[in-house]
């Protein structure tokens, strides 16, 4: 069996791009799918999971890639034919979609579920009072988000809302071209001052754009 | 392409890099969980796919701004 790494262009060679001597480049009519023969399933360890980015990282370096999802295991050649056949032509597109991009995330605060604390002589918050506070805030955050893809809309071909992965946190991610990672970076900077925060991460691989998003 | 591509991996961007390197990417799907050497499968047809529920340990996750 072998664990698919990622998927270029059918021209795309990795033996200048990463110092993994395992990894296979498996030619297509028009992509090439990095791949490593596995004797076993890989481990389900931070220290694999980082191992697995690193090389994938330094391919990106070098070719517009597709990446795939840690722990994706074909039996074998055939297998990967199949799966190929299946996905050449999408595969193609994301990739002229990918091509000279790089993915940065946004982190931005979500609304508080928490009351503030009262002060001494505050009364309770009451059932009502709660609701009119929990809907300004979604509101709040809401126009946060829009206004976020507002100033990423000049540099952004596509974005995408992540899942949470920290508690109180929300993601938004953009596809930006490789020279304006920055300038969209101080923009998003710039912009969070107007607010409370905002915490960008990147460049990435395409991660989030390996399907088609919302522009 | 290289040099401005290699983010500082402070606690924020690990966060990210590994939830992108297992949940992100070319999904090819799947529907049947399955077990094999203790690790969580799912099986698809010939096709394994590690199951996006399965999860690694982070480093700690307080907030840097």
């Amino acid at each position: 069996m072998m664990m698919l790494y990622a998927v270029a262009a059918a021209d795309a060679d990795h033996a200048a791009a990463t110092d993994d001597t395992s990894l296979q480049a498996h030619r297509y009519d028009d992509v090439t799918v990095f791949a490593e023969p596995l004797t076993d399933t890989p481990e389900r360890s931070t220290r694999e999971v980082l191992a697995f980015g690193r090389v994938l990282q330094q391919l990106w370096s070098h070719h517009p890639v597709l990446p795939v999802r840690f722990g994706t295991i074909v039996s074998d050649e055939t297998e990967l034919a199949q799966l190929v056949a299946e996905r050449e032509s999408a595969w193609t597109e994301r990739l002229t979609a990918v091509a000279g991009r790089s993915e940065i995330i946004v982190h931005l605060p979500l609304p508080s579920d928490a009351a503030p604390d009262p002060e001494p002589d505050e009364p309770v918050e009451s059932g009502a009072a709660y609701l009119r506070r929990r809907a300004a805030e979604v509101r709040r955050h809401d126009l946060e988000t829009a206004e976020l893809k507002a100033v990423l809309a000049p540099y952004a071909s596509e974005t995408a809302v992540l899942p949470q992965v920290r508690t109180g946190e929300a993601r938004l991610s953009a596809l930006v071209p490789d020279e304006l990672v920055e300038t969209a970076r101080a923009a998003v900077e710039k912009w969070a001052t107007n607010w409370s925060w905002a915490t960008v991460t990147g460049p990435w691989p395409p991660f989030s754009f390996c399907q088609e998003t919302e522009a | 392409m290289t040099g401005t591509r290699s983010p500082a991996l402070d606690e924020t961007s690990l966060i990210d890099l590994v939830d992108r390197l297992i949940e992100g990417g070319v999904v090819v799907g799947g529907d049947l969980v399955l077990s094999l050497a203790g690790v969580d499968l799912v099986y698809v047809g010939l096709r394994l796919v590690i199951a996006p529920a399965h999860k690694v340990e982070l480093p700690g996750t307080g907030r840097t701004r």
